[in-house]
């Protein structure tokens, strides 16, 4: 199975990873064109329309500080999807690196980079990300950077099992007989061919990127007021979650609708790379 | 090939609702200590008329009963008392004192009151006064830092003398402190106290450590009559404002304080609860970073920031009426020695403009953010998370600064994180829960906040310094307190030190039948009073 026998039209057959596909297509939508389509400045502070109830002129409230909770939840949109964009593209090309380095060239390399990874592993990430938030602040930044810290060590495995495998193909030995550099053998042979699972990860991994946001956000670690940010929108809804459920519900919905599209999605992919399933089809 | 259909997706979907429907009014149904509330709804229907029990949900957590090192406490819930109270229109009560004055040299004289018995029909002598303050004070340095005792004499039985390290006007106001109770010292042999004994209406019964729940009985023999309820049983630690709201609305617990923000008008319409809304000796305020350093070591910036805040819009939309507008200084109305004659900064972002622009910070780029020198007026409020209405607050301050031409940054951290950062340029926190009367004395929030050699922000002035000195070193009342007054006139209006927001009110919600509580300002954050009952 390789890179580009992945088809559209494969997925588009499958309902769910279809439904999860059109739900990240309006998103992503929304994420770029944020700017355009909300109605409100999402920053703009208006006290006397503080914790309006959902009417058509703010579709969904206002928060306590009278802000447009659609056109925060709009740029919500934009801020998780930018962020966990940066981060899977992060980790996903650094663990890549890593696990083909280690896969393809052995020995001691190969055991020094997975014993680390080994011993990374035996922490839960989201408790390592907050250990590294509290060591460096709150802030956008540094949540991007707790989250790669600790988000490439699953990439890094995969595309070291894939290496593994794939080095011992004779197109590599062809590819090595006739002189081709080690560089130009892992860049050409090997990254192309252990892509297809790295593409199943990263679209699994996006949910659990915009949960791991979310959290922390929620937890006060994250985005900081008055960046629109879906968790941090959670945290600030929970004081009046009993008489402005708006605040809370909002984003909260969100989080699970978008962290579920792209579940849909990615389980959608695993099926078609799936070589297993190919002779049922 | 497997193949989530739509249905599946629904049938996912409705399960996350019920599910998350079921957890919602779990929170609701499942008690925080469900003996405690079993024992209620027994007693409640058994025999109403004999047995009083007020169950009380409280924020915090209480760690230990030792009174050395949980006095406040123990003093709010009335197990125990100090040798002088405070009064709710801030007086100074004489209650296990009698009375007391300065004979000289640094000394006060306590004469005891000689009806005064601890829980155990002992007399109080001034032998145990003389054992609780030492034995508190080597517990908890904060404590020792605060009286400035440098030791305590017993002359006779029902006299003792406490000799401060320099002469202390203040000291009877700090005798008044929650931590500074009188107890009988019965410590075991490992050093701690796990049966407090004190003088107060309420006697201690247990403290369950693994629910953090206080029970306390009535102290029949109390000298001025034992109190009407039975029984009081305090559960600690319920921190989330939603889950103490729930509680009392359910009746699981039958007084409780600070429920979320929002909610004031959904439990003010409910039948079956009292909403209590009263002044706290508490406030909100800007302090900046570092008053000798650019940019605040000029007055009119300060000055500037402190007109360009809209106090009365915070008041009404962000502290939602549990608070009132205060321009100048952080002393509640009221108090005795509070400077009533203060101009104070009404809101006016002309004049804030004006006072930048003096100041030589201008708008050169027409980019709206003032600037000096190539640098732009970029600042960063930082405040803490655990005090709901503070975020919203610093977010406010934020768009109100943005009108003047500052533009800044909110950061939202751990208390003790912020205090790292005071040497950032132009660093400001947004402060609540400043309170001013910890200790029932003007020295407490004027040396704290003004003196060279106790804030913390670098303020340095030399005028403030020798009148605090002098309000240290006379005894005459009314001196004393012009002195102050004539501080607070120059840390707000001449200096504008600090930019102080509003007076924190505080909000009780109980059931409807408990009567006659009586909120009192001075203490931290509330208390019960003896004549408190249940209808």
């Amino acid at each position: 199975m390789r890179f580009r026998d992945i088809r559209l039209d494969d997925l588009l057959r499958n309902k769910a990873s279809f439904l999860g596909l059109v739900i990240i297509g309006i998103l992503a939508f929304t994420a770029i064109a944020a700017d355009f389509i909300a109605p409100y400045d999402p920053n703009k502070i208006e006290l006397d329309e503080k914790l309006k109830p959902p009417s058509s002129e703010h579709i969904f409230g206002t928060d306590q500080l009278g802000r447009d909770q659609l056109s925060r939840v709009i740029h919500g949109t934009q801020t998780t999807f930018k962020l966990s964009l940066i981060i899977v593209t992060i980790t996903a090309s650094f663990g890549v690196f890593i696990g083909i380095t280690a896969g393809y060239f052995g020995g001691f390399i190969d055991e020094i980079l997975m014993r680390l990874i080994d011993v990374l592993l035996a922490f839960p990430s989201i408790i390592l990300a907050l250990v590294i938030i509290g060591s460096l602040g709150p802030g956008i930044l540094n949540t991007v950077i707790a989250i790669s810290l600790v988000g490439w060590l699953y990439y890094a495995r995969v595309a070291r099992a894939s290496t593994l495998s794939i080095k011992e193909k004779e197109y590599i030995e062809g590819a090595r007989a006739m002189g081709c550099s080690e560089m130009y053998i892992c860049t050409h042979y090997i990254l192309p061919n252990c892509l297809p699972p790295i593409i199943v990860l990263v679209t699994l991994n996006m949910g659990g990127v915009i949960l791991t946001i979310a959290s922390l956000g929620f937890l006060g670690l994250g985005a900081q007021p008055p960046t629109p940010e879906w968790g941090t929108m959670l945290n600030e809804g929970r004081e009046f979650l009993r008489d402005c459920p708006w605040l809370s519900v909002v984003p909260g919905a969100l989080i699970m609708i978008s962290v579920l599209a792209f579940n849909f999605i990615g389980d959608g992919l695993r099926d078609i790379l799936d070589p297993r399933q190919q002779v049922i089809k | 090939m497997k193949k989530i259909n739509f249905t599946g997706v629904f049938v996912i979907l409705i399960l996350a609702v019920l599910i998350s429907c079921v957890a919602f009014s779990g929170c609701t149904e499942s008690p925080d200590a469900p003996d405690t509330s079993e024992n209620n709804v027994e007693k409640g229907n058994s025999d109403k008329n004999t047995q009083q029990e007020l169950i009380i949900g409280h924020p915090w957590n209480l760690k230990s009963v030792d009174p050395g090192l949980s006095g406040s406490n123990l003093n709010n819930f009335r197990v125990s008392e100090g040798l002088i109270s405070i009064s709710p229109d801030y007086k100074l009560l004489p209650t296990i004192a009698d009375s007391w004055e300065y004979v000289e040299n640094s000394t006060w004289r306590f004469y005891l009151n000689k009806n005064v018995e601890f829980h155990d029909g002992s007399k109080v002598t001034a032998n145990d006064v003389k054992t609780a303050l030492d034995r508190s004070m080597k517990l908890n340095p904060e404590l020792q830092g605060r009286l400035n005792i440098k030791e305590l004499k017993v002359v006779d039985d029902s006299t003792v003398d406490i000799i401060t390290n320099t002469v202390d006007a203040s000291l009877p106001g700090k005798m008044a402190y929650g931590a500074a109770g009188i107890y009988k010292n019965n410590e075991g042999p490992e050093g701690t106290i796990s049966t407090p004994i004190g003088t107060g209406p309420f006697k201690f019964v247990s403290y369950d450590k693994a629910t953090d729940t206080l029970k306390l009985a009535k102290n029949e023999n109390y000298r001025d009559g034992a109190p009407k309820l039975d029984s009081v049983v305090i559960i600690f630690g319920i921190g989330e404002p939603n889950t103490r709201e729930m509680a009392v609305e359910k009746g699981e617990i039958d007084f409780t304080t600070e429920p979320t923000l929002g909610s004031t008008k959904r439990l003010e319409s409910d039948k079956n609860l009292n909403v209590i809304i009263h002044p706290l000796c508490q406030g909100y305020k800007l302090k900046f970073g570092d008053v000798s350093k650019a940019p605040y070591d000029d007055v009119r910036v300060r000055k500037a920031i402190a007109y360009a805040i809209d106090r009365q819009k915070i008041v009404d939309n962000i502290l939602l009426g549990r608070a009132i507008v205060s321009n100048g200084i952080g002393i509640t109305p009221g108090i005795e020695w509070r400077n009533n004659n203060l101009t104070g900064y009404a809101y006016d972002v002309q004049k804030a403009k004006g006072l930048l622009e003096e100041a030589g910070w201008k708008d050169t780029d027409g980019d709206g953010i003032v600037d000096k020198e190539g640098q732009k007026f970029k600042i960063t409020l930082y405040t803490w998370p655990q005090r709901p209405a503070l975020p919203p607050l610093a977010q406010a301050t934020q768009s109100m600064l943005k009108d003047i031409g500052i533009d800044s940054e909110v950061r939202i951290m751990e208390w003790d994180a912020i205090s790292d950062r005071k040497n950032e340029w132009g660093m400001i926190t947004v402060a609540g829960g400043d309170a001013c009367m910890m200790i029932p004395d003007p020295s407490y929030y004027i040396e704290g906040n003004f003196y060279s050699e106790k804030n913390d922000y670098n303020y340095r002035n030399p005028n403030v310094d020798a009148l605090i000195m002098k309000g240290r070193t006379i005894f005459d009342k009314e001196e004393r307190y012009d002195a102050y007054r004539e501080v607070q006139r120059i840390v707000c209006d001449e200096d504008c030190a600090q930019v102080h927001i509003a007076y924190h009110y505080h909000m009780v919600v109980t059931d409807k039948n408990v009567k006659n509580y009586i909120p009192n300002p001075a203490h931290h954050d509330y208390s019960i009073n003896k004549d408190m009952y249940i209808e």
